[in-house]
């Protein structure tokens, strides 16, 4: 038996209707996924920034905290000297640092920090160092300094290499 | 009356479809508002920690400095060696902050000042809200006006005597903090700040100072929280100098203020060895004469060894001896050696 024409017409026309909504919510749905998908490239693109940026701080924190300590500083008679380190001083905290890696690593992180003297030439001294075994990024800071030996009164020429490790 | 009927199916169809896209779509959007906000807390606590992170450097270097940070609407609580910005934990590692126990207001008032015994050791940092109220509560002598102008101005502070608590009005201010240039007294408590909650007060007194016009090198320092129309101590400790008596001043709890000196003898410690070694290389250096009479190790030793057992047990079990002998071995290290050796002409110890 055949079915009436206006049962037809009035079922296709709902499915027609049905097919829009479906293919409105598709589209809008694509378009909220496509305005996810950017907003979450410019969150993560300004996340890396910001990771960048706390790694610039850390390590120019490190070398401050370096140029500043006092078990390197050169002070006369409890005035400090800007960018100036005591060799006899030195000359012990490499000593110091392994017996109290816990207490510098709250300081320095991972980081290495060595002295290297330019003039008169001679040998570099490691101050602090602790690598991690694997990393993705190193940045490194070099600080010009002046070395002073306490026995001759004599001022040397050196640079202070810190490297931060990340 | 089929057609009436398949009409009336298709509308409630097309409801219930609308309503379940609608419900979906927004479910969706609370979840990813939700997430943002989670996220944006936690960025603004990070924000903020870093930001604290270059405070401590910087207060690590410069001295005697005060400046006042904008902080975005959240609290940072302090604790012994760490401190909390929402669900953010960092450590103060080797620094030594006093600062409230927490600071809830839009600024932070930063202090640095250099903690050299004699020789250079560290700077403190002291760390306030400029909403918190300090009032103290001057001795028979002028001291209160003096450690008020040695105060930063950025603080909320002012100085009364003790004649003047009946004028003591409530400012609703978030916290109340008393400064007792001598023993505690109660008495502050039965003007208008008695219907004040008790946790929003709290109480340092230093009963050495009492008929003093100077801060002496070493004494007593006692916490006190408010109970009732009464003071309760919660903790008895001891100050060395201004320096250690301002984190007293600063510090919420007698535990964190201790922390923090245990933190600064444990430093003291590790800087005096190093100038035990570098004396006693200048010895050997010398090897006779006036420049190698005056460089040993007798002051710099005992100074190590003390901070060494303060950095494990602050405040000292035997009382106050030990920060009286750190006072008196730093005397001589100055006036016995270090003098000596300028007017020698020798190198200096420090």
């Amino acid at each position: 038996m055949r079915k009436p024409a206006f049962r037809i017409h009035a079922k296709r026309k709902g499915q027609i209707q049905m097919g829009e909504s479906v293919a409105i919510l598709f589209i809008f749905f694509i378009l909220i996924v496509f305005g996810f998908v950017f907003y979450m490239k410019i969150l993560g693109s300004s996340a890396q920034v910001e990771f960048q940026e706390n790694i610039q701080l850390q390590a120019i924190g490190v070398a401050q905290r370096v140029s500043f300590l006092p078990e390197l500083q050169c002070s006369r008679d409890n005035v400090r000297k800007e960018n100036c380190i005591d060799l006899f001083k030195l000359s012990h905290l490499d000593e110091l640092v392994p017996e109290h890696q816990l207490h510098y690593f709250d300081l320095f992180g991972f980081s290495r920090v060595t002295v290297q003297q330019l003039f008169p030439s001679g040998s570099d001294l490691l101050v602090y160092d602790n690598v991690p075994a694997t990393f993705t990024d190193k940045l490194s800071t070099f600080i010009p300094t002046s070395l002073y030996n306490g026995t001759t009164g004599n001022f040397n020429m050196g640079v202070l290499v810190v490297e931060v490790f990340s | 009356m089929l057609r009436k009927k398949r009409g009336q199916m298709e509308i409630q169809f097309n409801w219930i479809f609308v309503l379940i896209a609608g419900a979906l779509i927004l479910a969706f959007f609370i979840s990813v508002v939700n997430k943002q906000r989670e996220v944006s807390a936690i960025r603004t606590s990070a924000s903020v920690a870093t930001n604290l992170e270059s405070i401590f450097t910087g207060a690590e270097i410069s001295t005697n400095t005060v400046n006042v940070f904008d902080l975005p609407q959240t609290t940072v609580d302090f604790e012994c060696g760490s401190y909390a910005i929402g669900s953010v934990r960092k450590q103060t590692g080797d620094n030594v902050v006093f600062a409230p126990t927490r600071i809830e207001g839009r600024q932070m008032i930063t202090w640095a000042r250099d903690w050299s015994v004699p020789y250079r050791v560290m700077n403190f940092l002291y760390l306030t809200d400029p909403v918190i109220r300090y009032i103290i509560v001057n001795n028979s002598r002028n001291l209160g006006k003096k450690i008020f102008d040695t105060l930063p101005r950025e603080m909320n502070k002012e100085v009364i005597d003790v004649i003047d608590f009946a004028s003591l009005a409530d400012r609703n201010d978030p916290h109340i903090r008393f400064i007792f240039l001598g023993g505690v007294n109660g008495d502050v408590l039965q003007s208008s700040l008695l219907n004040v909650d008790d946790e929003k007060i709290s109480a340092v007194a230093f009963p050495d100072l009492q008929g003093e016009d100077s801060i002496p090198r070493f004494g007593n320092v006692e916490f006190f929280r408010k109970q009732g129309s009464n003071f309760v101590s919660s903790g008895e400790t001891f100050y060395m100098n201004d320096d250690a008596l301002f984190g007293a001043l600063y510090s919420g709890t007698a535990e964190n203020y201790n922390c923090a000196m245990r933190n600064a003898f444990s430093r003291l410690a590790l800087v005096s060895s190093i100038y035990v070694n570098r004396s006693l290389e200048l010895q050997k250096f010398y090897g006779s004469g006036g420049c190698f009479t005056f460089h040993h190790d007798r002051f710099l030793s005992v100074l190590e060894s003390i901070a060494s057992d303060l950095s494990v047990s602050y405040p000292p079990l035997t009382g106050i001896t030990p920060l009286s002998n750190i006072q008196d071995n730093m005397v001589s290290l100055k006036n016995d050696q270090n003098r000596q050796l300028q007017l020698l002409s020798c190198e200096l110890i420090y």
